[in-house]
């Protein structure tokens, strides 16, 4: 494995320029970082809700239900009286872990199927059939299915959202992955006699990196939409726990006459979201050099 | 200004004039009322299924022999006159004559006894309360008899109860269903099925040939007529579209509004809402058989640090939307109400339970509750409840499900120590499902004196002496807490003021309701 | 050409058997039971019993599979126990909304994504090109049944202009079919032009670098004349590709507005019948909706690789 040829020809595989470049790129695009920041500044309040809100967010009051926003509760209450304030803020912990064990699993998953059905012709075929036959399924309606089936908590939501997902990420990584795969190099380290997986995941994968990382941003923002739509069509996350979805969904009812209980969680998805966006569409620029032109 | 709004603006004072005039209402243009409902129907099989829009609808197609008035006592519907034998044994019920179904064939006897037979084979109500009978017997054309080895004062009740209707339908269509569901649906009542698209909407058409009582409009007895010439009801199980809906106009009226959404619509100008009651209690259910609960004790401590009036306020949204009520037949059903066990409800003490739950043994075994969202009233009650005994230091934990796997889980005793479900009006003490230990009811409770008690109700044909005997069963059985009875949450619901004379009973009926467009 | 054709289309068969397998665990695993669900709550435990094993849904899991995969091979989807039709007559009973929402959806999507993307292309760098990539941000971001329910409480309640949710079927009136579609198509069409959008802004910065459109500009053509006839003309594939992605990602897109806006669609089928343990149509209807896209992506693929010999020897 040490030898030097051998490691002549995988540092060929990796652009050396590339890191330089990609920070001088988002420098110049700052939609990465408006977008990464406000990520970043949710995974913040995430991790630290329990210092952050100001109230229990489960301790129900139900004298004082659906007060409007003002002193002591600056998002109002909801119909047990809970402060909304503090349901959002801990809500952002389960609609964010949700989103990130999704792109975490759905990645992991993704990538070793795509690249072992890039390497391995015979595999391809029985991988991408399956991944054909999971993709068919319409995606919530799936979700819905699988979480009915599984009952409802926040690991069954993330399996469900990970079937959905991984088959599209094992597609991504695949067709680029199927492109290395014919590159010069590969061959070379065949015939040196390099193992098969020191050559799919040391070698090949991280070529494949930035279409991944970009379809992985994309996914964090359509798990957290679909995680709401899940508890909007009453099979989400399970709805005594806070999460953006169930706040929002429970507030439904009462949209007339508490607009709040729907309008923050709604709109902390919105910015969230539109974060992500951002910032997928950003480093897809930055890391895809064909779009520089048309930018 | 949309279609209504003009409407309202040019017809406003012509639809005052005509409010009492039924006549004209008939042959007005737009004489179809649009019903909005909770739930989509499962069945339009009047024996086969408790299930409460089922009644809804088939109500307004089926009749029973004998029926309910304003105050809870029989009264006659398709039966002109019926007579109990000295004994007890013999029940004989004669027809009104000139009754024709909606096919335009005679109602006999003969369909009478098919359609009984029938119903007793599928109806609990009617499998318990004719259990004894050994014969249902066409004497003639318009007359029978049913025939028992004891007397049962369950028996003329269960012929009236709407919940599983006794309905009568031709014996054709009843002997070729057997237990399956029937597939055409010929009734009897002022309306006849003109359509239903599955999970969409029925429609009712008037009923041309039907024969009305001369009686006043009393309950669901006495006078009937259809004075809107068709009814479509939709079915709208998502509560916004419902309330969007009237307040756009597409629907005359609504059901099921949401308590927290009835200050906006009352406020509404032309909008009516209506509070019904008795509608519903609203019942918490201890696992007696298994688990923590089956030590009383625990059970008692955990109702005395209940504090009802909060649980019923989240559920209902306002104080004059429910009541908390020992009663396991409503308040209104002056006979069988008794305030037995109130001394035992609503007791607000957290200190007190927690020092009963120290000597009842209560080690931090977990508590799981089964609840669902599908019935939000239950639902907010049961995270209402989890908080209150979280707070008495018991383990509580909350399992969510929809409602169809909650009635699954809920058959698994190990499964579960808490769930909660609503009971709507029985008709008769005898009805209750979950009293009588042999009916099975989950939550496995059993009491020796209560059940004898319900069988010398059942076998007591006078009815003051059955009422005695059934205060002492509500006595007996709220000591006992196997259920803590959180309160009677009323009926709320709404329509534009175009829907004239509606009168909530039991549940919705659109007979001798007019529009006035 | 006829051996791509060939593989490719018995490529389609394991997917069904992927999609057969996974539909019928999954509904055959989910607790609750569909006979409790038909008698209701107060119904006794023989009596639930008695009904599912007229049902057959007392038999082993395996029996349950082979009897519904042979009836499947005669093209019987079964019966929906629920709405007591075959599910095959349900299903297309469900599909004219579904396809009537998504069809007007599309018309919504491209009437706004088409000009406006144009607009945003020639305007680039220019404020009506930023407001347009803030929109197509907003309408990519926004989860649909927020937008649907704000969408609700504006026109319908507030201003009462349009009906709320419901839906009327074109063939009883074309005109109510029209008003009741109105909202849910725009907010499902608004988000979807997102997406058009984008592809026709980018589509149509990458043809006008071309060198005709350079030519035909220093020739001296209007420069409207030139985006319109030349370079729109041009950039149509890409655009008519979104176009087609948009198509099948909105079958999955309509579900939520269908429950919105309570539109009896094949999506409102599925959801109802998860929701009430209908085996039969849960299955059947997903197997449809599978077969329609599986086909779909089938003929596309046949397409390209007629375009585009090279697919062939993939």
């Amino acid at each position: 494995m040490s030898d030097p040829t051998q490691q002549a020809l995988a540092a060929l595989a990796r652009p050396r320029s590339k890191g330089s470049r990609f920070l001088r790129l988002v420098r110049r695009n700052p939609f990465v970082p408006i977008g990464g920041g406000v990520v970043v500044l949710f995974a913040l309040t995430a991790l630290f809700a329990p210092w952050l809100a100001p109230k229990n967010p489960q301790m129900i009051d139900v004298v004082n239900r659906l007060l409007p926003p003002g002193p002591g509760h600056w998002m109002g209450t909801d119909e047990y009286g809970r402060d909304i304030l503090s349901r959002v803020i801990h809500g952002s912990r389960i609609s964010m872990s949700v989103a990130v064990l999704v792109v975490i699993l759905s990645a992991l998953m993704g990538v070793v199927l795509g690249i072992l059905s890039a390497y391995y012709r015979k595999l391809d075929n029985i991988i991408m059939r399956m991944v054909d036959g999971l993709m068919a399924f319409p995606e919530i309606l799936l979700a819905i299915s699988i979480v009915a089936t599984l009952g409802p908590s926040k690991g069954n939501v993330v399996a469900a959202l990970c079937v959905v997902y991984t088959p599209l990420i094992a597609r991504v990584v695949r067709a680029s992955a199927l492109v290395e795969r014919e590159r010069t190099y590969v061959e070379a380290m065949e015939v040196m006699g390099a193992h098969p997986l020191r050559v799919m995941f040391l070698n090949i994968l991280p070529n494949c990196t930035a279409p991944l990382i970009v379809q992985l941003t994309f996914i964090f923002a359509q798990s957290i939409i679909v995680e709401a739509s899940l508890s909007f069509l009453g099979a989400g996350t399970p709805p005594q726990y806070p999460s953006w979805g169930n706040i929002l969904s429970e507030g439904v009812i009462v949209m007339q006459e508490a607009w709040w209980q729907t309008a923050f969680p709604g709109l902390c998805i919105l910015v969230v979201v539109m974060a992500l966006n951002l910032m997928g569409d950003g480093l897809r620029d930055v890391l895809d050099p064909h779009n520089i032109s048309r930018r | 200004m949309n279609r209504r709004e003009l409407m309202k603006f040019f017809g406003i004072g012509g639809a005052m004039a005509l409010g009492g005039n039924s006549a004209f209402a008939q042959s007005a243009a737009a004489d179809r009322l649009s019903v909005a409902l909770a739930v989509n129907l499962p069945s339009l099989d009047p024996h086969f299924t408790t299930a409460v829009v089922t009644r809804q609808i088939g109500c307004h197609i089926y009749e029973t022999l004998l029926t309910y008035n304003a105050d809870y006592n029989l009264a006659p519907m398709l039966a002109e006159t019926w007579s109990t034998s000295e004994d007890g044994l013999t029940t004989s019920v004669t027809l009104r004559p000139g009754l024709r179904f909606h096919d335009g064939s005679p109602v006999t006897a003969m369909d009478a006894v098919a359609s009984l037979e029938r119903w007793r084979g599928l109806s609990t109500v009617g499998k318990s309360a004719f259990a004894d009978v050994t014969a249902i017997t066409a004497v003639d054309e318009r007359s029978l008899t049913i025939t028992a080895t004891a007397a049962s004062s369950a028996l003329l009740e269960a012929l009236a109860s709407p919940t599983q209707a006794a309905a009568i339908m031709p014996a054709a269509v009843a002997r070729a269903a057997g237990k399956n569901e029937i597939t055409s649906f010929i009734g009897t009542g002022p309306y006849r099925l003109q359509s239903w698209q599955k999970d969409q909407y029925v429609t009712l058409e008037r009923f041309a040939d039907y024969v009305a009582l001369e009686a006043p409009p009393s309950g669901l007895g006495g006078r009937k007529e259809a004075l809107i010439a068709e009814i479509r009801f939709d079915f709208v199980t998502n509560a916004p579209s419902r309330i969007a809906g009237l307040q756009s106009g597409e629907y005359d009226f609504v059901d099921d509004v949401p308590p927290d959404n009835f200050k906006t619509i009352a406020a509404i100008p032309g909008i009516t809402t209506y509070i019904g009651k008795p509608s519903r209690q609203n019942i918490m259910f201890f696992n007696c058989g298994r688990g923590v609960f089956s030590n009383p004790a625990i059970r008692k401590a955990a109702n005395k640090a209940l504090d009802l009036d909060s649980i019923m306020l989240a559920s209902a949204a306002r104080p004059d939307f429910y009541r908390i009520d020992p009663g396991l037949m409503f308040r209104e059903q002056t006979l069988w109400h008794s305030d037995a066990g109130a001394e035992l409800m609503n007791l607000k003490d957290p200190e007190g339970a927690k020092a009963d739950l120290k000597a009842a043994g209560y080690a931090g075994q977990p508590v799981v509750i089964l609840t669902s969202r599908e019935y939000q009233y239950l639902y907010r009650a049961s995270l209402v409840i989890q908080q209150q005994l979280m707070m008495i230091g018991m383990n509580v934990k909350l399992e969510v499900y929809d409602w169809p796997t909650l009635l699954e889980k809920r058959r698994n005793a190990s499964a579960w120590d808490i769930f909660f479900t609503f009971a709507g009006i029985y008709a008769h003490p005898t009805q209750i499902t979950f009293v009588d230990s042999r009916k099975g009811y989950p939550g496995g409770y059993a009491n020796a004196e209560v059940d004898a008690r319900l069988d010398r109700l059942a076998a007591t044909v006078d009815r003051a002496a059955a009422a005695a005997l059934f205060h002492e069963v509500q006595a007996l059985y709220r000591a006992d807490v196997p259920t803590v009875k959180l309160g009677d949450m009323f009926a709320l619901a709404a329509s534009g003021q175009q829907v004239k004379g509606f009168d909530f009973f039991f549940d919705l009926h659109f007979w001798n309701v007019s529009l006035s467009r | 050409m006829l051996a791509y054709v060939l593989k490719r289309t018995f490529s389609v068969v394991p997917v069904f058997l992927v999609v057969l397998l996974v539909s019928f665990l999954l509904t055959h695993l989910t607790p609750g039971d569909p006979a409790r669900v038909i008698l209701g709550d107060t119904a006794t435990e023989e009596e639930v019993w008695e009904l599912r094993d007229r049902m057959g849904l007392n038999a082993p899991l395996i029996v349950q599979f082979f009897r519904y995969s042979s009836d499947l091979l005669q093209g019987d989807f079964g019966d929906s126990v629920f709405l007591k039709i075959p599910v095959t007559e349900a299903f297309l009973q469900h599909l004219a909304p579904t396809v009537s929402l998504t069809l007007l959806a599309q018309a919504v999507a491209i009437v706004i994504a088409i000009p406006f993307g144009i607009l945003a292309a020639m305007k680039r760098g220019h404020w009506p090109d930023h407001l347009f990539s803030a929109t197509v941000l907003v309408g990519v971001s926004i989860p649909s049944f927020w937008l649907g329910l704000l969408v609700i409480r504006f026109f319908a309640v507030q201003l009462g202009w349009l009906p709320a949710g419901g839906y009327v079927p074109m063939t009883e009136d074309p005109w109510a079919h029209l008003r009741y579609m109105i909202l849910p198509a725009s907010t499902l069409g608004f988000i979807q032009s997102a997406l058009i959008a984008r592809m026709t802004r980018s589509a149509m910065l990458e043809v006008m670098t071309q060198n005709y459109i350079r030519t035909a500009r220093a020739k001296g053509t209007s420069r409207w004349r030139v985006i319109l006839i030349h370079a729109l003309r041009n950039a149509l594939i890409p655009i008519l590709t979104s176009i087609g992605l948009s198509l099948t990602i909105m079958i999955s897109g309509s579900t939520i507005t269908e429950a919105v806006f309570n539109i009896p669609g094949v999506g409102q089928l599925i959801v109802n019948a998860v929701l009430r343990r209908d085996y039969e149509v849960i299955q059947g209807a997903i197997l449809m909706i599978t077969v329609i896209f599986v086909l779909i992506n089938l003929v596309v693929d046949l397409l390209y690789a007629a375009i585009n010999p090279v697919v062939r020897l993939r």
